[in-house]
């Protein structure tokens, strides 16, 4: 999966052309794990979220030609969140009319722990979806660098050792392992700069 | 700060627009200069983004659940080969259907759920991927297969309603099957009881024997190919041949292995050419795992697998499951022989077999075992092959299992005579054996592809196997990498480089080809370097 570094319409435009194989590609690409997360933390079991997925690429497939950016004054990603929240909600309600009780899950439960305020439920779904950007720029960015620039910059920024500690553990100078480090965390700053400013 | 130092050269290191000699002199600084070492950190991006990165990066739980890439492709919510419906209850439409949703996947394509608004019946539909229709010869294999078994009518054959060789992306029609596939019940249930194996053996095999009587391999005999009808006690063979579409397809990216190599038998696993009784022993690793809930030669990774297939005896029945009669091990064992004629002799001499042994298990004083079975032993003996005397390889491109997953690289003709790898300055494969020889095997009909080789270095009697993979990368680099299978994981590099050194022989491989019926296009020699078996650092 590759984002290409190129400036290209935002994704939203291009979705809409469905001849756009790529723009496919890639939206699905950075949302699975952004809406799977957030079924999950809803309270859903694997099997129902992959499912619920599933339905919620298919919604977008099918509406994204019919919605109006202007219209509904509404951003791109308040759409993808409103057809999430609408998932998870028509599934528990179907799960309920159908008296299904799935693994001794509470669906009253479930319904009234769906966040109740617009608020935080938008401050957790632009969470996940920069946590998907911040990966997919890691795996742009980790095909771009050699393995042990990557390394130096993993050990350093994220599994939090010293540049001491990760040039013993590599075979660098702390001095190499810091400009490894600040080269990676760079580009991967342009990377997902480059992804916000498209989503 | 010092002179050494500016805001210029550090940025310049940020974008690794240094040279050599200047990156070097700018580390040495930074291992003693913090204040540099706080500027560089301060021009790669604001500490807020540090943390970010460390927070977001690191994986939790939920992470560990989300192999969703495999299961299927990210392309097919773009149903673009769907015309728009009329009917807000599909998706779209395909041809005289409406699609009402995405049933499942495979590595052929998306099957899909989809109305017969003629006919007012509901069909599965299953449509060539995208990448694969791209491919002439894919889409050719595709339509001519499914046209072939739709040939064959029989109770446990999945009947094909249509096939649709035109159109942007060929598709067969088939009735919906209210049911599971077998994968789906051993993953729900784990093994079977032996009455319910012997019956649904009996009915693969009466499948898989029409099949057979019409010319027709079915390739991919596995559990996620054998439907089972709710309700009635029905089980139904699908996907004829389809694997073969895939089998000489080149994706553009290697690193994700498409299909599953676990059910194929040995020929096929070596790529030879295959017969209907590589369906025998297809099925015999099905009747295995249903019986004792553990696939006979599934191992960690794609080519372990392979090599299990080609030379171990799986473990035996009866140390699985005890409750298993000795007659069906014999049975089981006689399908999972290594040589093809060594198997029974024909898919419905299995399924009588079977329909004997069922017809004792529900009855037993009316009705006996076979004689044939009771005669058969009970545990496999492997059969000797010539690992250690020779350094030939036992595999070569396994179609489904490794082709798929490579580039060819058909722009370059294999050179004769060129010089070893070291000579010509570029990185090379060090081998851990002075004499190792890597053999290429290749089954292309484009003798400028190189597709797969397994490095066989014998020492101390003990059998080392490597995967070679060589392709082009959409930017136009050569790739080239060299995978331990015994040590689950790269001993060499992949890496890009502009040159391919290639020291082919084609005479030696013309020689050996009269005493062999397995034939070396040509030779990769690796420079004679004894090493440690590490990398080779080319960075």
């Amino acid at each position: 999966m590759t984002f290409s570094p190129t400036t290209r319409a935002s994704l939203l435009l291009r979705l809409r052309d469905s001849q756009d194989h790529e723009a496919w590609v890639e939206f699905v690409a950075l949302y699975e794990s952004v809406v799977y997360r957030l079924l999950r933390k809803s309270g859903l079991q694997d099997a129902d979220s992959r499912e619920l997925l599933q339905e919620f690429f298919l919604t977008v497939s099918r509406n994204i030609e019919r919605w109006d950016p202007d219209r509904e004054r509404g951003s791109f990603r308040g759409w993808l969140r409103r057809v999430t929240r609408n998932l998870v909600i028509n599934w528990l309600r179907r799960q309920q009319r159908q008296g299904i009780v799935v693994g001794g899950t509470d669906m009253q439960g479930l319904l009234e722990s769906l966040p109740a305020n617009a608020e935080s439920e938008t401050l957790e779904f632009d969470r996940e979806l920069r946590r998907a950007m911040f990966h997919h720029a890691s795996e742009v960015v980790r095909g771009e660098v050699s393995p042990k620039s990557w390394q130096a910059f993993w050990e350093t920024g994220v599994a939090g050792r010293s540049s001491d500690e990760a040039g013993q553990k590599l075979g660098m100078s702390a001095g190499a392992v810091r400009v490894a480090r600040c080269r990676v965390v760079a580009r991967l700053r342009e990377v997902v700069a480059e992804m916000e400013s498209d989503s | 700060m010092n002179d050494l130092c500016s805001i210029d050269l550090l940025k310049s290191a940020l974008t690794g627009t240094l040279s050599l000699g200047e990156e070097a002199s700018l580390v040495r600084h930074l291992d003693e200069c913090e204040s540099c070492g706080a500027t560089i950190e301060s021009l790669a991006a604001e500490p807020t983004f540090f943390q970010e990165a460390a927070a977001l990066l690191t994986s939790d739980a939920l992470d560990e659940t989300v192999p969703l890439r495999d299961e299927w492709s990210q392309v097919d919510f773009g149903v673009e080969y769907l015309e728009p419906a009329d009917d807000a209850n599909y998706l779209g439409r395909l041809g005289g259907y409406g699609i009402e949703k995405i049933i499942g996947r495979g590595g052929m394509g998306v099957v899909l759920r989809g109305f017969d608004l003629e006919l007012k019946r509901h069909v599965a539909i299953k449509v060539l991927a995208p990448q694969l229709a791209h491919s002439p010869l894919a889409r050719q294999r595709f339509t001519r297969e499914a046209q072939a078994a739709a040939a064959v009518v029989h109770p446990n054959v999945l009947a094909i309603h249509q096939v649709q060789p035109t159109g942007r992306l060929p598709f067969i029609v088939m009735p919906l099957v209210a049911g599971e596939s077998l994968a789906e019940r051993l993953a729900a249930r784990g093994q079977l009881e032996l009455r319910e194996v012997l019956r649904i053996g009996m009915q693969a095999a009466a499948g898989l024997a029409a099949a057979h009587e019409q010319g027709i391999v079915h390739r991919d005999v596995k559990p996620a190919n054998i439907m089972l009808e709710h309700g009635i006690e029905r089980a139904l063979l699908t996907d004829f041949g389809l694997a073969r579409a895939a089998d000489d397809v080149s994706m553009t990216r290697w690193g994700v292995i498409a299909g599953t190599p676990q059910y194929m038998s040995p020929e096929q696993a070596r790529g030879e050419s295959l017969d209907v009784r590589s369906d025998l022993f297809s099925l015999g690793c099905v009747l295995y795992e249903v019986a004792t809930g553990v696939s006979p030669f599934k191992a960690d990774s794609t080519i372990a697998t392979l090599r299990r297939l080609v030379d171990e005896a799986p473990q035996p029945v009866a140390s699985l499951n005890p409750e298993l009669p000795t007659w069906f091990a014999a049975l089981v064992n006689r399908l999972l022989d290594k040589e093809p004629d060594q198997r029974f002799h024909s898919a419905r001499e299995v399924s009588e077999l079977l329909e004997s042994c069922l017809a004792h298990v529900q009855q037993p004083s009316l009705f006996a075992i076979p004689e044939s079975l009771l005669t058969l032993t009970t545990s496999i003996i492997p059969r000797k092959r010539n690992r250690y005397r020779s350094k030939v390889l036992l595999l070569t491109i396994a179609g489904v299992a490794l082709g798929l997953s490579m580039v060819p690289l058909e722009e370059t003709p294999v050179a004769q005579n060129q010089s070893p790898a070291t000579e010509t300055g570029e990185p090379a494969v060090e081998a851990t054996d002075p004499d190792a020889v890597m053999q290429v095997w290749n089954d292309n009909p484009n003798p400028r592809v190189i597709q797969f080789a397994v490095l066989d270095l014998d020492r101390d009697g003990r059998l080392t196997m490597a995967e070679f993979l060589s392709g082009r990368g959409e930017d136009g680099h050569k790739w080239f990498s060299l995978r331990d299978a015994n040590r689950d994981g790269f001993i060499s590099f992949q890496e890009y480089f502009p040159a391919m050194p290639l020291a082919a022989d084609s005479s030696a491989a013309n020689d050996r080809r009269d005493h062999s019926s397995r034939r070396p296009s040509f030779e990769l020699i690796f420079p004679r370097v004894p090493v440690d078996g590490r990398n080779t650092e080319s960075r």
